[in-house]
């Protein structure tokens, strides 16, 4: 098996040979590369996104006891968005934080101290350890509930958990009739229309109803509490859907220039998370599983479009996805989520 | 802009296996399945997927359109793009 290092790569972005589908030209460009428009396309088609959002925004102010439920995982990406939509738009706020147990000490410390400069409402909730070790290790060996397409962006430990916080945070935005819901996903993350999605809750249930006994069975029975909501929170709520909004995709602006913006809210980089975290311990597990399957980085996607957009540069790009992280190097998390290597 | 329904059939096609990593193998997925309740494509392959028909048909994917029965297999998305192009060109 060739290493990440050996891979073919686009001569522009870093995505590799392995991508699932992926094609090059003969100059060596890949064809996501080939369809990018140039950067003074790329900046109008993000101030439309921009404006499509800001009117959103605006028509959501003051219609519930909160703007915005805020998924704030302590990261950074996450708490610029939180910033920005306190600051920048003056947006009331309920940052929530899922504890998955596996969060570095340091970001936890980091929400406590963020949300008290930015002097919004904070909330922390823990699932109990025993589900989340039975899902996470559920999802190493089976592939969880992941469609076959989200390999592209995402590991399979990474996406059950992502599903089990959306889910929390549209709940929250029932109870506290806040019209919008805000993540921290960048792009490459989530397709950029993600920047504002009006999301039909009604319509989204009776999607995902028929993956119900899904769940239960890989999960437990318990588990429907995390990843559906009941058709009575909707029907007694104000309102029967959200509004999704990313506002990093709206912003050119780089990780190093992030990391500025919010240090001076006391945020302090986590030494403990890897190369692609900046608030996980269990993330390189993810990423070395994901490697061992698939044969490319769980963030190819992500870093080469960062590198096509000119918000990251190419060899911190390829630093990230090429250096997989060895499994001698996970026993604690191995054990932790009940996990052997001839599991994997 | 008038299309032919097996030149946008086959596109779809194209479209979808290529993104969504399976194949029609006439079993397990038909032209007639339902790719949400499935679970070949989930909420955010929803949006690549309006986002693929706004760009390739040049129509728009209104709301209620959205994970409505109209865009849930090959075969009901053929007919919705057929119908939304004609509607647009008369
Ligand atoms: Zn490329």
């Amino acid at each position: 098996m060739k290493k990440a290092s050996e891979l073919q790569r686009c001569i522009r972005c870093t995505i590799p040979e392995t991508f699932p589908n992926i094609s090059f030209n003969e100059k060596g460009l890949c064809e996501y590369c080939q369809e990018t428009p140039d950067s003074k396309d790329l900046e109008s088609e993000r101030n439309q996104l921009q404006a499509l959002m800001e009117a959103e925004i605006e028509k959501s102010r003051g219609k519930g006891e909160y703007d915005c439920i805020v998924a704030y995982s302590g990261g950074k990406d996450s708490t610029y968005t939180l910033m920005h939509l306190t600051k920048h738009y003056n947006l009331n706020c309920l940052a929530v934080t899922i504890d998955n147990d596996f969060m570095s000490s340091q970001a936890v410390k980091n929400c406590y101290i963020v949300t008290e400069a930015l002097g919004v409402d904070f909330l922390m909730f823990k699932p109990a350890p025993s589900f989340m070790m039975n899902m996470y290790k559920t999802s190493i060996t089976t592939g969880g509930v992941q469609n076959q397409a989200a390999i592209k962006r995402v590991s399979s430990v990474c996406n059950s958990c992502i599903n089990l916080i959306n889910n929390y945070m549209i709940k929250l935005a029932l109870l506290h009739e806040a019209p919008i819901v805000a993540g921290g996903y960048i792009g490459g993350q989530v397709p950029k229309n993600a920047s504002m999605l009006n999301m039909n809750l009604i319509q989204r249930e009776q999607l995902k109803k028929p993956l119900l006994e899904k769940y239960n069975s890989l999960f437990g029975q318990g588990s429907s509490k995390f990843f559906f909501i009941k058709d009575s929170l909707i029907s007694n709520a104000n309102r029967n859907s959200v509004t999704i909004i990313n506002p990093m995709l709206t912003l050119s602006i780089g990780e190093e220039d992030i990391i500025t913006a919010i240090k001076d809210l006391g945020w302090i980089k986590p030494q403990d998370t890897g190369r692609n975290s900046s608030n996980c311990l269990l993330n390189d597990l993810g990423v070395a599983i994901h490697y061992k399957k698939h044969k490319f980085h769980a963030y190819e996607f992500e870093v080469a479009e960062q590198v096509r957009y000119g918000l990251m540069d190419r060899e911190l790009g390829l630093k990230k996805v090429t250096e997989i992280p060895d499994f001698s190097e996970l026993t604690d998390q191995m054990d932790k989520v009940g996990l052997a290597l001839s599991e994997i | 802009m008038l299309i032919k329904t097996d030149e946008a059939k086959k596109e779809i096609e194209s479209y979808l296996t290529k993104q969504f990593l399976f194949n029609f193998d006439g079993v397990n997925v038909t032209p007639d399945t339902d790719l949400f309740s499935s679970g070949v494509i989930d909420s955010f392959g929803c949006v690549e997927l309006v986002l693929f028909l706004e760009k390739k048909y040049k129509i728009k994917v209104i709301d209620e359109e959205l994970l409505s029965d109209s865009i849930r297999s090959l075969n009901a998305l053929t007919k919705f793009v057929k119908d939304k192009t004609n509607e647009k060109s008369q």
